[in-house]
């Protein structure tokens, strides 16, 4: 779903064509907004799923309200539970103040079952030990850990408010040694400057609905230490 | 001679056509006012459209002493960013590396080519051009403005 940076959209849109997924399927409710999105001449549904070998995406480039992004993420992940996957994962942009100057993104982490995973650790992403989360992660990951659903958060330090397709690359970087799942991510760099400019209105509706969420909170210093 | 019930009457005229003057120009300041806050309801409705010239991502943060003007430039070639102050005006262009061919995206936007960016950012105060720095870094333009 759109959130900072775009990071999860354009990790996940790459993806699926990096790896030539099959779209499978696709979640629609009468919640959504009355849209529609048009493939090679068919009508799709908004949340489209892909799927190919182990691997399934999930994503949509439409922003959704925040209670509909918590009872999307909840089917979603009773779906997961039903059909046994061994994880779910979000890939997503953590929002950086001085992203202008960080020439070395990280990458940190986030699991539904709490404390440090060693394979996570050992792909080079380090353990979010504190700090706010908002959005469609923060979901999955309550109702992960309340479900008994491997989640996994990767957060990349990115842009809040423009796409940020270098986020996207470090973080699929990380995700593929984790799944252990290669995702070549030398045309998404090559297109990023491409990928920002067809992206912008999309991260407009997407910063509209952060801010209705209070996502600079996650800008904010922790209180309990 | 003139009673002194008609001088009355003559007050009280003259007094309440007062009173309805002013309420009439209390009616027309209040309804002005809101048409100043609210100019998405009373203005014609705009459709956006895509033309030769885009509006880039840009936000702002304040950080006590300054503002940081963050303006998102993507694929503009760097030696055509221009920034400039009019008032509290901050007026930013920049054109593209290569005029885009919208039509290779959608074919709804055939004939489109986007050749530039442009946008005008409202600041809360005049900013002085000396205690202001420019930078351009990743195809974002960093705009401090220190507040005095």
């Amino acid at each position: 779903m759109p959130d900072t940076g775009l990071v999860g959209v354009i990790s996940a849109s790459y993806m699926t064509s990096k790896l030539g997924l099959h779209e499978v399927g696709g979640v629609d409710s009468p919640y959504f907004p009355p849209i529609t999105v048009i493939h090679r001449g068919f009508s799709r549904p908004l949340v489209r799923m892909f799927a190919g070998g182990r691997v399934m995406t999930v994503f949509t480039e439409v922003s959704l309200l925040p209670e509909v992004q918590v009872q999307l993420v909840t089917s979603l992940l009773d779906y997961a539970r039903l059909r046994s996957f061994d994880y779910v994962v979000s890939s997503t942009g953590l929002p950086t103040h001085n992203r202008l100057d960080i020439e070395d993104l990280k990458t940190f982490y986030v699991s539904s079952m709490g404390g440090p995973v060693d394979v996570a650790e050992s792909s080079g992403a380090r353990m979010l030990e504190r700090g706010l989360l908002i959005g469609p992660s923060a979901v999955l990951l309550k109702e992960g850990s309340r479900k008994r659903v491997n989640v996994l958060v990767l957060l990349t330090e990115s842009f809040l408010e423009f796409p940020d397709p270098e986020a996207a690359a470090k973080g699929l970087t990380v995700l593929s040694k984790i799944f252990g799942v290669s995702v070549d991510v030398t045309d998404l760099l090559e297109q990023a400057e491409i990928i920002k400019l067809r992206a912008r209105e999309t991260m407009k509706q997407a910063t509209n609905m952060m801010s209705a969420m209070k996502k600079d909170l996650e800008y904010g210093m922790p209180l309990h230490m | 001679m003139i009673n002194v019930s008609e001088s009355m009457d003559e007050f009280f005229r003259k007094l309440e056509k007062k009173l309805r003057e002013i309420e009439e120009d209390f009616k027309k300041d209040v309804e002005k006012l809101l048409r100043e806050l609210r100019p998405e309801e009373t203005s014609p409705a705009r459709i956006k459209g895509v033309g030769e010239v885009v509006e880039p991502l840009y936000t702002v943060r304040d950080l006590g002493d300054r503002l940081v003007v963050y303006v998102d430039l993507p694929y503009a070639s760097e030696g055509t960013i221009d920034i400039k102050f009019e008032g509290r005006k901050m007026l930013i262009s920049a054109g593209l590396k290569k005029t885009l061919n919208l039509r290779d995206w959608s074919e709804r936007y055939e004939g489109v080519e986007v050749k530039q960016y442009k946008t005008v950012i409202d600041l809360p105060f005049e900013p002085d051009p000396k205690k202001t720095k420019i930078r351009v870094k990743k195809g974002v333009a960093e705009v401090t403005i220190f507040k005095s």
